[in-house]
């Protein structure tokens, strides 16, 4: 229980900070709202990706090189 | 969850540096979009009077002004024209400039000297700022007046109060990621640190085995591995303990079992003739001995092993301790009939050490060699000189040591063939100072041995004196 809630908050913390920060990213486009909302979510969550992706590798590399 | 946990203090910190960059960056943004829209809102005032003011061919002649109020309310701004004398001509009749009124020298001075004008406005008896944008209009290349365009900043002010309270969303938004991601990134970085929280106090609750598993190769890393040997060479200690006291109480008891019994028949007079007595008084007086040479060696190991021995340095001839050693034992090899050979370089150099001790080391093996060694032998001794260090062999052409023994015979109490060691008066103690004394004077000790042929024994000390005390 403990695990799912260390898992459940934080994904929770950053799916909320995804939405505010689609919505703060789409307010001012008036035309084809719903499209640039969905062009927002995918560009933040392929920045946010990148940035991750770039973490793990560190870390995958850290752990090859530990076990050379 | 604790609040004074690493974890959480880690995450604190991560969150205070991420807000220590994102505020400043959000100051920055909102001061950014309010100059750029304040700077669009005045250069499309500037432009709009610019253009109106070259329509405007007569000052005096308010009728030939083209559009005058058509383009106020399409603008959404409001005008007026003053000439030269500050008295405003036409107005669409806004706040207190209207006709037939003069002109402050705030507006009148910038459009007199064919400049522009452009200032914020605060009226008295709005909530909200205006600005002020002017140009001067031209008649036969002469300054004939001026047109000011008068334009509430309320839509601007409405639009940057709009773009600051999307920032502010966004603001919340990058902190809830950030909070995210901080739970997940303080919880691996403390991880390791719980660990070995928890393995340390399995350790001081006795559990020496507990093993951690950190593979990083980093200071985090280092710290396990030390905490895990740590947790071993405690295991270790503790099992050299329980059996040093098993071995000290075993071989206290055998001469003091001894020494009771045979006083016991001496003092209830069951001998039954003066050999006999005097056969147990040496028994007693062999025992009593023995129990004092164990007790001092024990002594001499206590205090080796927590470097407690104090050694005296001095340059010295090895030729002379060999065979001051050699005649010092020569009366027990003579009990055993055995012959000590001692064949020495005559060209090694002196040794910068402790005299005392090493003949101490050389007495102990050579009196090894000779109760290993069967009567009627010989026990060997040469030396082989290098360049830097000096090597001492010590032969003996005994029973050997078993392969299986081997590893063992430097520690306390071990010994090869127990009952033959215990009855030819060793106490077990003899090679662990041995060792403990050769790696006090900076030296090594090593040996070769074949089981029913004899064993050999190296010691090797440096020559040079830096070497020597720095070991």
């Amino acid at each position: 229980m403990k695990k799912i809630i260390n898992v459940v908050i934080p994904l929770f913390f950053i799916l909320m900070g995804i939405g505010c920060l689609t919505l703060s990213s789409t307010v001012f486009h008036s035309h084809n709202a719903l499209h640039e909302l969905f062009e927002s979510f995918i560009g933040i969550c392929i920045f946010l990706a990148v940035s991750v992706a770039l973490g793990v590798l560190y870390i995958w590399v850290n752990k090859k090189k530990n076990q050379n | 969850m604790k609040f004074n946990s690493i974890t959480v203090k880690l995450g604190v910190t991560i969150m205070v540096l991420f807000l220590v960059v994102l505020f400043p960056l959000v100051y920055t943004i909102d001061q950014m979009f309010t100059a750029f829209y304040i700077n669009q809102k005045q250069e499309q005032l500037e432009n709009f009077a610019s253009k109106y003011s070259t329509t405007i061919t007569s000052v005096e002649d308010v009728n030939s002004y083209h559009m005058f109020e058509m383009l106020s309310e399409l603008m959404d701004t409001e005008l007026f024209v003053f000439n030269m004398d500050g008295e405003i001509l036409k107005s669409t009749g806004v706040l207190n400039f209207t006709e037939g009124t003069n002109v402050t020298k705030e507006i009148y001075n910038p459009i007199a000297q064919n400049g522009t004008l452009g200032i914020e406005y605060k009226a008295a008896s709005e909530s909200h700022d205006f600005f002020l944008s002017g140009k001067p209009i031209m008649v036969n290349g002469k300054v004939g007046g001026g047109l000011v365009i008068v334009s509430s900043m309320e839509d601007v002010d409405e639009s940057i109060e709009q773009v600051r309270l999307w920032l502010l969303i966004s603001v919340i938004g990058a902190l809830f990621i950030a909070i995210g991601f901080t739970f997940f990134v303080s919880k691996k970085l403390s991880n390791p640190l719980l660990q070995m929280e928890q393995a340390t106090r399995e350790i001081a609750k006795g559990k020496l085995k507990t093993k951690l598993m950190i593979p990083t190769k980093d200071e985090v890393g280092s710290l396990a591995t030390a905490i895990t040997d740590l947790g071993r060479e405690l295991e270790e200690y503790r099992t050299n303990r329980r059996e040093f006291f098993a071995n000290i109480s075993h071989e206290l008891r055998t001469p003091i079992s001894y020494i009771k019994g045979y006083s016991e028949v001496l003092t209830n007079g069951l001998v039954s003739n003066e050999e006999e007595r005097n056969q147990y008084l040496t028994i007693i007086t062999e025992e009593a001995k023995r129990l004092t040479t164990l007790i001092n060696d024990l002594f001499e190991l206590a205090k080796m092993e927590e470097g407690k021995i104090d050694l005296n340095y001095e340059w010295l001839d090895i030729g002379d301790a060999l065979n001051s050693s050699a005649k010092k034992v020569s009366l027990k090899a003579a009990e055993k009939k055995i012959e000590v050979r001692l064949n020495t370089a005559s060209d090694y150099p002196l040794l910068y050490t402790d005299g005392v001790r090493l003949e101490q080391i050389i007495i102990n093996l050579i009196e090894n060699a000779i109760r290993y060694s069967p009567p009627e032998s010989r026990v060997e001794i040469y030396t082989k000189t290098h360049k830097q260090r000096v090597e001492v062999f010590i032969q003996d052409f005994g029973m050997g040591i078993p392969e299986e023994d081997a590893p063992f015979i430097f520690e306390r109490f071990y010994r090869v063939e127990k009952s033959r060691s215990r009855a030819s008066g060793g106490t077990g103690l003899g090679l662990a100072i041995v060792k403990n004394l050769v790696q006090l004077l900076g030296g090594e000790i090593k040996f070769e041995s074949t089981q029913g042929k004899g064993t050999l024994f190296k010691i090797a000390f440096p020559t040079n004196q830096k070497v020597s005390e720095d070991k």
